[in-house]
């Protein structure tokens, strides 16, 4: 006779294996920091470019008064208020980065520890099944 | 009548798990053919690329490949557009696309499908169903998603309003005067922000609303992230006198509404008559657990037996239940 309740994990567990289970498991393979620290790189240069992006943008809209400071050599002030936003801008940016992975990786251990529960209940199954049929014997 | 309904509910959703297969590259294909048509209609300045068989090749091409890729693919379509009518609109393109995908899409490339579904849903006007349904499938993150699609709608809605003036210009000094004019509309858009602020400002209110443990949150949600992003629209008309339709406004949020209730239909369908509160402990904890049932309907199986004199050896139905029912009388008379 069909065991209900072992169909019924072993499906939960191959829908886990075949969707979120195989990212799971690539981020399985890291330790906590090194996942979080190689993410925060990632966001460090993503950042680094957003903000390269927006000062192109300012540099294009403010073309005229730009070359008109070049000249003057006054642009010292200005670079310096470009460093503070941009270290404003990547303090927030890499904190949220931050969280985001800290929160993830969190989440995946989670479903990793679920998934491991699972398989242990589908073993213990099995074996109780094994153990049932030896005492007939 | 609400079991029928609920059948063909069941139905199209069997239908969907047995056929998904197919109907996961259909709807890819479908989507990307309908953007691309969009794009052509209202974009379409290079000749070469409003080409229905091309159009019907890079749609092909996208019901293959993941959601993120048909976003690329699309972009870089729109990019190529923009660069026929003038270098200036590229370029401010490419800086939000790329900006998007540096500083959103990092965190959170599942919501991508919001940014497409966002110029589909305008031309249909239910576009302020897209933040609430983002509120009730994704994660409070995709408020940035949908801020980012009205953004890139409003701004190729604004291309192509004003194409004859920004298809006038020269690489050169104009080239700066164009760019600048066209930032400046970008950022005195006051009707987009506003837009773009109830839109996130929904999708975190419901997402948080339907996450509430209260009965019918789902309804709820809805309802009250439809009010907020109203609320959010009419306070900006009144503040910054952005001269919204109200007439468009309504019937689009009455539309959004009817198709936030077919997504609540299909994704979240509970008994609250049903509700049981169950009440455990094992060695660590006592558990309170509220369950709520899903709404199911039993497979009506109908048996159809037909019968003819021919099958049954020139003996009529009728007289093999007469046949019968004597037969079985007289066994249980002795």
């Amino acid at each position: 006779m069909i065991n209900k309740d072992r169909v019924r994990t072993m499906t939960r567990l191959a829908i886990y294996e075949e969707g979120q289970g195989v990212a799971d498991d690539k981020m399985n393979g890291y330790f906590k920091n090194d996942y979080i620290v190689g993410h925060m790189v990632g966001s460090f240069v993503s950042g680094t470019i957003a903000c390269l992006l927006i000062v192109f943008v300012y540099c294009c809209y403010y073309y005229d008064t730009l070359m008109i400071r070049l000249f003057e050599n006054d642009l010292g002030g200005l670079v310096k208020t470009f460093l503070t936003l941009y270290a404003a801008f990547m303090i927030f940016f890499l904190a949220v980065s931050f969280f985001v992975y800290f929160w993830r990786y969190n989440a995946t251990c989670g479903r990793i520890e679920r998934y491991n529960r699972r398989l242990n209940h589908l073993k213990e199954s099995y074996e109780k099944e094994d153990k049932h049929a030896d005492n007939r014997i | 009548m609400l079991t029928t309904v609920f059948e063909i509910r069941k139905k199209i959703i069997e239908a969907y798990g047995q056929y998904e297969y197919i109907i996961i590259p259909a709807l890819k294909f479908c989507l990307a053919f309908l953007l691309i048509l969009e794009i052509d209609n209202h974009i379409g300045f290079n000749a070469g690329l409003t080409n229905k068989l091309l159009g019907v090749i890079i749609a092909l091409i996208c019901s293959l490949v993941p959601v993120n890729f048909i976003a690329g693919i699309l972009m870089v379509l729109v990019l190529a557009h923009l660069y026929t009518l003038s270098l200036e609109t590229m370029i401010v393109a490419a800086v939000i696309f790329l900006l998007m995908f540096l500083l959103y899409f990092r965190f959170s490339p599942k919501d991508t499908g919001i940014i497409l579904l966002l110029p589909l849903a305008f031309t249909c006007r239910i576009e302020y169903a897209v933040p609430i349904a983002a509120g009730l499938l994704f994660t409070p993150g995709s408020a940035v998603g949908v801020a980012f699609g009205v953004i890139i709608t409003k701004y190729l809605t604004y291309v192509e309003q004003n194409k004859a003036v920004l298809g006038n210009s020269e690489i050169g000094p104009a080239t700066v005067d164009n760019f600048r004019n066209i930032i400046d509309a970008l950022l005195q858009n006051r009707a987009m922000w506003i837009m773009a602020a109830a839109f996130a400002a929904a999708a975190i209110v419901v997402y948080f609303i339907r996450r509430l443990e209260t009965a019918h949150s789902w309804t709820i949600a809805i309802i009250v992230g439809t009010v907020v992003e109203l609320f959010i629209l009419l306070f900006g008309d009144m503040q910054y006198d952005t001269n919204i339709d109200l007439t468009k406004v309504f019937i689009g949020v009455f539309l959004s509404i009817l198709v936030e209730l077919l997504v609540e239909f299909f994704c979240f369908m509970v008994d609250y008559t049903r509700i049981e509160s169950v009440q455990f402990e094992d060695d660590d904890y006592y558990y309170y657990v509220k369950a709520v049932p899903k709404v199911t309907v039993s497979d009506s199986v109908r048996t159809v037996k037909t019968f003819s004199t021919s099958e049954t050896g020139g003996v009529s139905f009728r007289d093999q239940v007469a046949k019968r029912l004597g037969g079985k009388n007289a066994e249980s008379e002795e």
